[in-house]
């Protein structure tokens, strides 16, 4: 195969002909519909339908129009009335009226289309995927999996050789920043370098790819699209001390490899996924880096609105690559979406309110230590469990073979020590009224008819009458048991299905103060306590009962029943009166959290250590009292709510795969996202990771696959990428791996000068592409290179140093940066902590998103500000110090040649070649000879001590040369 | 080859615009990447050194207008917070005499207010004199003695509307278009569709005074534009802008060495590579080099006259007692020096300079409150528009100076307050004034009703205001557009039909 000689436009435009997918014919999605959506649905279109048709409803182009001519007359183009005013000699009649004329080939194409019927095709993005049958190569040897079949096909056609595999230096340092952002460290490079085996090169992609630094990458990626921060965004903007909690979970979701498909639906309905893990419902945090306005005048449910808008629109813009946010005035202007399909897919999270859920500060793994030592003991106590459990399973047995006989006496009298008065109810419970005293003793004379009494059992019940519905007379429904008393029996034993921490029912045995029952929190409910008697009451009679209760604070019960039991029954820890024999594993359970003294206290450990390093994470949670109704709002406004419009959840139903679930829930919504039939989510999401891997994506519009989106290039790729994805059960690692492991990846970058003038944006691949490294990234080369770096992987947000006065850019300079000491100064970009009103100025002069929308491709601009940021900025000059004082120390490096091939490596992997030493050294010497004679400017700019700081200055002047180089902060 | 197409048929798709490209820029790479192409085979010094030279390769290159221009550069003051316009521009004797009367309910239906309790709200009067100045008649309070002096320079609007209440959605309304986040600025549409005269320096500068605003730094964002639009804050105290000081013993010369070795080692990378983005890396090297010498150099006053300093108001200090609107004590002072570091920058090319002062925001308090900060902003402002007169570059800059929306003819009646002092957030009517780049002076434009409740002469929304603006800068903001996420967007909203106020163009 030949390089063609001549490159020429009109070479390259016969080749594109071939090159593209095309039939002989003109291509709708791909000729017609971008000219339509360009030209003319501005004014025929969602927002104005002039004339009464619209492109966006294709019915209305084949009937009349207002103006009685009929806009498209398929096979006749002449008697089109589309036609006949594109072309139209009359500027007044000449359609669009403002604006260039059409071009004349664009005319042809309309014409052409017209005449072989007008066929109208959903766009191509709303149709099923068609990857077609893989692509037949002339270079059979090149291709190693079907993205090269495609790749090479289209070169092929344009009769192109790709580009020859990338050095190996530059492959394992292309393929460390792609999957962990952090440079290969020398050993690695010269280790795979050296490796002669064939599959060396997968051997490192898979040694990235389980790197906990994976999940770091690939998390802040997607931080972007969730508009991730650490504040409220609004005015005061309140910083969000729990968010980084959920930062954690998705780093931890993509280094196991979280399956996209689960990743998506806890993470749009992991609250309503049944018996929801704490995990599940922090996943739902995504929807939670909505911004929130607390200034004092703002209307609460203004706000919301806005956030449930931000939620429906960052859900379609993420997965479905629409931009759904002007259909909430009007109907779309350009893609078939009605104002009311956009109100109908709002109301999926217009019911999904904000609430906490507590989570794990760490991954539950941090705890295992202190889980094996409970292990351990365990199986110390093993045998002495063994023999408790079956003590009291056969307890249990007996108990439940010998029932007991409970009676509710006749009250013939009840008093109150207080004056209150006690009704007795149809139910035989007493209704406590009248003045709520401090304390009370109620006296209550009980005529039994049960012989062998041996427990007395007190029933404590809400009433509607009471205070928080009661069952006591305190404020919050609570009260206090101080002492129960039997006149001439004794009590021995006692227990309750609830009660208060340290106020248990074996405190109203005995005569003490500030003892006794009580319920907090669990009011409003009924409770029981039973107690035993010492010696049963053999006959019938009648008793007296007294319940004392000083405890005070209106702490007295305000309705209750007692009751009598008889027959004998055998002890049983009040906890597990209500367990069958057979439930052995709760037995042990009790054994060793509650009788066994050594087990027991380790469990309490435990579960305090998970209690204390637990935080209160924003999460969503589906509204289930009064839900919301939704309506559409008038121009958008939620102040104008047309309540005669009624809307039903459902989603958007442009697609080929219809939403069409009655009483449809978010839970529905997300596992039809990700229904292998959705024609979108798969290639919207491939597309995306492709960019990151190759810079941009193969879809180049990556948050757009509305109609105004051309189809790609690589579209029959894109639909086999992302049916690949599917195919590999979503699993991010699997098809980054995929994509990595092509040909097409590991090309050279190189740009090519015969190319230049015809595929210069490499539009076909036939290079990898040079991305400059994000914002974060800068940071995490610099620090890493010099040995700063901390490689703490998740935790909280930190605070590296930063000018003083940018924190004072906050609302009434209200927020105090307060700098992060000792690691944590050198933490990854991606942790630094992030003040929405007030950044980092380091992350947003190389293009980090300032977090308040969505955003799925960062740009990538080239400016002045970066240059003195890595050149001056004291984050990077310290980086520059420190890696020359680690140049200088290291015992293996003894002439300038080693020291600076090693800077130069540690930066770029590749050696430097003779000319660039060259120029490096003679910077050196310069640098050398000007600090001999100014030792004051060297001690200033090394000032660590050196024996010899003219030394250490010559290379701190030096090496931050090195690390500003183009190459450095590029993925080559 | 095999199968055809007609010829003409294709050129398009093939050279398809990068999306979302300014046309300009994209014409420019186009030139750019021929002149590489040309250079391509052997880039050795004189390809390097046109690359250094070459300020095509900046995406901050000045470019041509679409139609002739009246002004070139803008000063816009953002005074944060909503000063109180009933109290320095709007006269209403009526206002006065209806003080402590409840206002006519029909006016308050639907209305929200940020605090006021509309139940028990009552008119409250200015307790300002107000006076008429300049040939035009102009009015002005009392505590704006030397704006009023300009008078006939100044193109005052006193029927400005806008659609938010809350000041950081309507900070970001006025600032950026829309009150919602991730929308480019004023002065990134600016430089964007204009680029900047100057290369040595940000094109888009923010200075700030006092305490930080409700909308901080995304006040002047560049949203979805690339961050080279961003407003570039000049700092008041050490480097005027960010990292613009060598490291600690790194001399100049040094400094320069070290760039010439960068420069030589990234072109031997861009012969191997033939990558532009190389070659713009090292334009971009020898811009922050140059950025390093012209920055300091603007920053440093000692050029200037007392005179010149005096009139500005450098010397001053505080007045005593404070109030809300001061930071540290010197606030006079930096907003004097703001306005005449302001002055030099557009002198040297900057296209447009923000300058961010907050605390306008008068709930309580508000004579003392409001003396305090008209106070600082009367003195320099009127100094910076006879001084920009004198020296003939009023014609070509447009002095802005308002806010996010203003306040209430209503006092406030906040429970738990005694006595009204104050006035709430009020968004149907306030005003801005404007001077120099070819607005009419002595011009008073648009009128409210007698108790300044709402326009009823000549209402201007925000978004008129807006698309007036690019059109004195010869810019339509039907079609200085970006296209982000496949919809196109621009500084005024889509949705709304914005008006050009001819009238206000001399």
């Amino acid at each position: 195969m030949n390089f063609p000689k001549t490159p020429s436009l009109l070479r390259l435009a016969a080749i594109l002909v071939v090159v593209l997918p095309v039939r002989a014919e003109v291509d709708f999605g791909r000729d017609v519909l971008p000219i339509f959506s360009a030209k003319c649905a501005s004014c025929h279109g969602g927002v104005k339908k002039t004339s009464g048709f619209t492109f966006t409803n294709y019915r209305t182009l084949f009937a009349p129009a207002k103006s009685g001519a009929i806009p498209i007359v398929p096979g006749k183009p002449e008697n089109s009335e589309v036609i006949a005013r594109i072309g139209h000699a009359d500027p007044d009649e000449r359609m669009p009226p403002e604006g260039a004329a059409l071009k004349p080939e664009e005319i042809e194409t309309l014409k052409e289309w017209i005449a072989s019927g007008a066929e109208w095709q959903e766009h191509w993005a709303f149709l099923p995927r068609n990857p077609g049958i893989r692509p037949r190569n002339k270079n059979t040897i090149w291709p190693v999996n079907g993205i090269d079949h495609y790749v090479l096909a289209n070169l092929e056609t344009a009769r192109i050789e790709p580009s020859p595999e990338a050095d190996r230096y530059t492959l394992i340092r292309r393929v460390a920043l792609d999957l962990t952002g952090l440079p290969p460290g020398l050993i690695e490079v010269d280790a795979f370098v050296a490796d002669k085996s064939p599959n060396a090169y997968e051997k490192i992609v898979d040694h990235y790819l389980a790197s906990p630094h994976f999940g770091e990458r690939w998390a802040r990626h997607w931080l972007d699209q969730a508009r991730y921060a650490d504040s409220d965004g609004y005015e005061k903007d309140n910083a969000r001390g729990d968010a980084w909690v959920w930062r954690q979970w998705v780093i931890d979701s993509l280094n196991h490899d979280q399956p996209f498909d689960q990743f998506t639906i806890e993470q749009i309905a992991g609250d309503l996924i049944p018996d929801a893990t704490p995990g599940q419902h922090l996943a739902t945090a995504f929807h939670r880096q909505t911004l929130f306005n607390r200034e004092g005048g703002v209307d609460p449910e203004e706000d919301r609105t806005k956030r449930v808008i931000d939620r429906a629109t960052t859900t379609a813009t993420t997965w479905l690559g629409l931009t759904m946010q002007c259909a909430q005035c009007h109907d779309h202007p350009y893609d078939p979406i009605t104002q009311k399909e956009f109100y109908q897919f709002y109301s999926f999270f217009n019911n999904a309110d904000e609430s906490t859920v507590g989570v794990p500060k760490f991954r539950v793994s941090d705890l295992a230590p202190k889980e094996d030592t409970l292990e351990k003991a365990k199986v110390v106590a093993r045998a002495e469990a063994e023999l408790w459990v079956k003590n009291i399973s056969a307890s249990l047995a007996y108990n439940a073979a010998h029932p007991s006989m409970t009676e509710v006496p006749k009250v013939l009298k009840a008093e109150s020590a207080s004056g209150a008065k006690l009704e007795l109810q149809k139910d035989g419970s007493l209704l406590v009224t009248g003045a709520i005293p401090d304390k009370d003793v109620y006296t209550l004379r009980l005529s039994v008819s049960q012989a062998d009494v041996s427990a007395i059992k007190l029933e404590v019940l809400p009433d509607k009458g009471l205070p928080k519905n009661g069952p006591g007379r305190a404020k919050n429904g609570n009260f206090v048991l101080e002492q129960i008393l039997i006149e001439g029996s004794q009590l021995n034993s006692a227990t309750a299905d609830f009660h208060q921490q340290k106020l248990d029912p074996g405190g109203a045995l005995k005569e003490s103060e500030k003892t006794g029952w009580a319920i907090s929190p669990e009011m409003g409910k009924a409770h029981q306590a039973t107690f035993g008697l010492e010696t049963p009451i053999a006959k019938p009679g009648e008793i007296t009962v007294k319940l004392v209760q000083n405890y005070g604070g209106d702490h007295v019960i305000g309705r209750f029943r007692l009751s009598v039991i008889s027959g004998e029954q055998r002890p049983v820890p009040s906890e597990l009166h209500k367990l069958r024999p057979d439930q052995f594993d709760e037995l042990e359970q009790h054994y060793f959290a509650r009788i066994n003294q050594t087990t027991a206290a380790l469990v309490n450990e435990l579960a305090e250590a998970k209690k204390r390093n637990r935080v209160n994470a924003r999460v969503i949670r589906q509204r289930d009292k009064s839900p919301r109704p939704t309506y559409i709002f008038h121009r958008g406004d939620f102040l104008q709510p047309q309540k005669d419009l009624g809307v039903v959840q459902s989603a958007p139903p442009v697609l080929a795969h219809r939403f069409e679930k009655e009483n449809a829930t978010r839970l529905d919504l997300a596992r039809w996202l990700v229904a292998e039939e959705n024609p979108l989510t798969a290639r919207v999401v491939s597309n995306v990771i492709w960019s990151h891997l190759f810079g941009e994506g193969l879809a180049p519009t990556l948050d757009d696959f509305g109609s105004r989106a051309p189809r790609p290039i690589h579209s029959r790729l894109l639909d086999w990428l992302a049916n690949e994805f599917i195919r590999l059960g979503w699993s991010r690692k699997q098809l980054i791996k995929t994509i990595i492991m092509s040909r097409s990846y590991r090309q050279a970058s190189a740009h090519r000068p015969d190319l230049i003038s015809f595929d210069a944006n490499n539009r076909l691949l036939h290079r990898q592409n040079r991305p400059r490294v994000e914002a974060e990234i800068v940071r995490d080369l610099h620090l890493s290179v010099s040995g700063l770096l901390s490689k703490k992987v998740g935790g909280e947000s930190v605070f590296p140093p930063i000018p003083a006065d940018v924190a004072a850019q906050s609302y009434a300079s209200s927020f105090k940066w307060k700098t992060s000491s000792g690691s944590d100064r050198y933490r990854r970009g991606m942790y630094t902590f992030f003040k929405r009103t007030a950044p980092d100025p380091n992350l947003l002069t190389f293009d980090c998103p300032d977090s308040n929308l969505t955003v799925i491709s960062r740009s990538s601009s080239n400016t002045p500000l970066m240059a003195l940021a890595t050149l001056q900025n004291e984050v990077f000059h310290e980086a520059a110090q420190t890696f020359t004082k680690n140049l200088l120390e290291n015992p293996a490096l003894q002439t300038d040649m080693e020291r600076l091939t090693q800077a130069f490596r540690a930066c770029l992997a590749r050696f430097p070649e003779e000319d660039e030493l060259v120029t490096l050294i003679g910077l050196l010497k310069d640098n050398r000879e000007y600090y001999r004679d100014d030792k004051e400017s060297a001690l200033k700019l090394a000032p660590s001590k050196y024996s010899d700081p003219v030394e250490a200055a010559a290379w701190v002047a030096t090496v931050r040369i090195i690390t500003n180089l183009d190459e450095f902060i590029v993925r080559n | 080859m095999g199968r055809h197409r007609p010829d003409y048929h294709q050129p398009r798709r093939v050279y398809r615009p990068q999306l979302g490209m300014h046309p300009i820029e994209e014409y420019q790479q186009l030139t750019r990447r021929h002149f590489l192409t040309s250079a391509a085979g052997g880039i050795g010094g004189t390809a390097l050194a046109s690359m250094l030279g070459s300020d095509l390769t900046s995406p901050m290159a000045p470019k041509l207008s679409q139609f002739a221009p009246k002004a070139k550069n803008c000063i816009f003051f953002f005074m944060a917070g909503a000063p109180s316009q009933l109290d320095l521009f709007d006269p209403k004797p009526k206002l006065n005499e209806l003080d402590g009367k409840k206002m006519d309910g029909s006016l308050l239906e639907g209305k929200r207010f940020a605090f006021i309790k509309k139940e028990s709200a009552v008119l409250m009067g200015s307790n300002r004199k107000f006076a008429q100045h300049g040939q035009s008649g102009m009015w002005f309070s009392d505590l704006v003695p030397n704006l009023a002096t300009c008078a006939d320079d100044l193109c005052m609007v006193r029927s400005l509307h806008t659609d938010q209440f809350n000041h950081h959605p309507g900070q970001l309304l006025m600032q950026t278009g829309e009150a919602n986040f991730g929308r480019p600025a004023i002065g990134s549409w600016l430089t964007y569709g204009l680029g900047s005269e100057t290369q040595n320096l940000p094109g888009y500068v923010v200075l700030t005074a006092g305490r930080g605003s409700s909308g901080g730094a995304t006040l002047w964002q560049s949203g979805f534009l690339p961050s080279v639009y961003e407003g570039v804050r000049f700092r008041n105290s050490g480097d005027p802008v960010l990292n613009l000081t060598n490291p600690a013993g790194l001399p100049d010369k040094l400094q320069r060495r070290g760039l010439d070795a960068l420069n030589e080692l990234n072109a031997m990378r861009h012969a191997k590579m033939h990558d532009p983005e190389i070659a713009s890396r090292i334009a971009s090297y020898e811009l922050a080099f140059r950025m390093q010498s012209a920055a300091p150099e603007l920053a440093d006053l000692s050029g200037e006259s007392e005179a010149t300093k005096e009139a500005y108001g450098l010397n001053r200090k505080d007045p005593k007692g404070g109030g809300r609107g001061s930071g540290g004590g010197e606030t006079y002072e930096t907003f004097g020096r703001n306005c005449l570091l302001a002055r030099r920058m557009v002198e040297r090319g900057v296209r447009f300079v923000n300058i961010v002062h907050a605390s306008w925001d008068h709930h309580s308090n508000l004579d003392h409150e409001l003396e305090f900060n008209a106070g600082m902003s009367d003195q320099p402002v009127a100094a910076l528009i006879k001084d920009l007169k004198q020296r003939g570059l009023l014609d070509e800059t447009l002095v802005v100076w308002g806010s996010e929306f203003g306040r209430t003819p209503l006092g406030e009646n906040r429970p738990g307050r005694k006595a009204n002092t104050g006035r709430d957030h009020h968004p149907n009517a306030f005003t801005m004034f404007m001077a120099g780049g070819g607005v009419k002076g002595g011009l008073t434009y648009g009128e409210t009703d007698e108790i300044g409740w709402d326009p009823i002469v000549d209402p201007v929304h925000a978004n008129d205001f807006h698309a007036t603006l690019l059109a004195m800068f010869g810019l339509d903001h039907e079609r200085l557009t970006h296209r982000h996420g496949g919809l196109e967007h621009r500084l005024t909203s889509v949705t709304r039909k914005s008006k050009i106020i001819d009238d206000w163009m001399a």
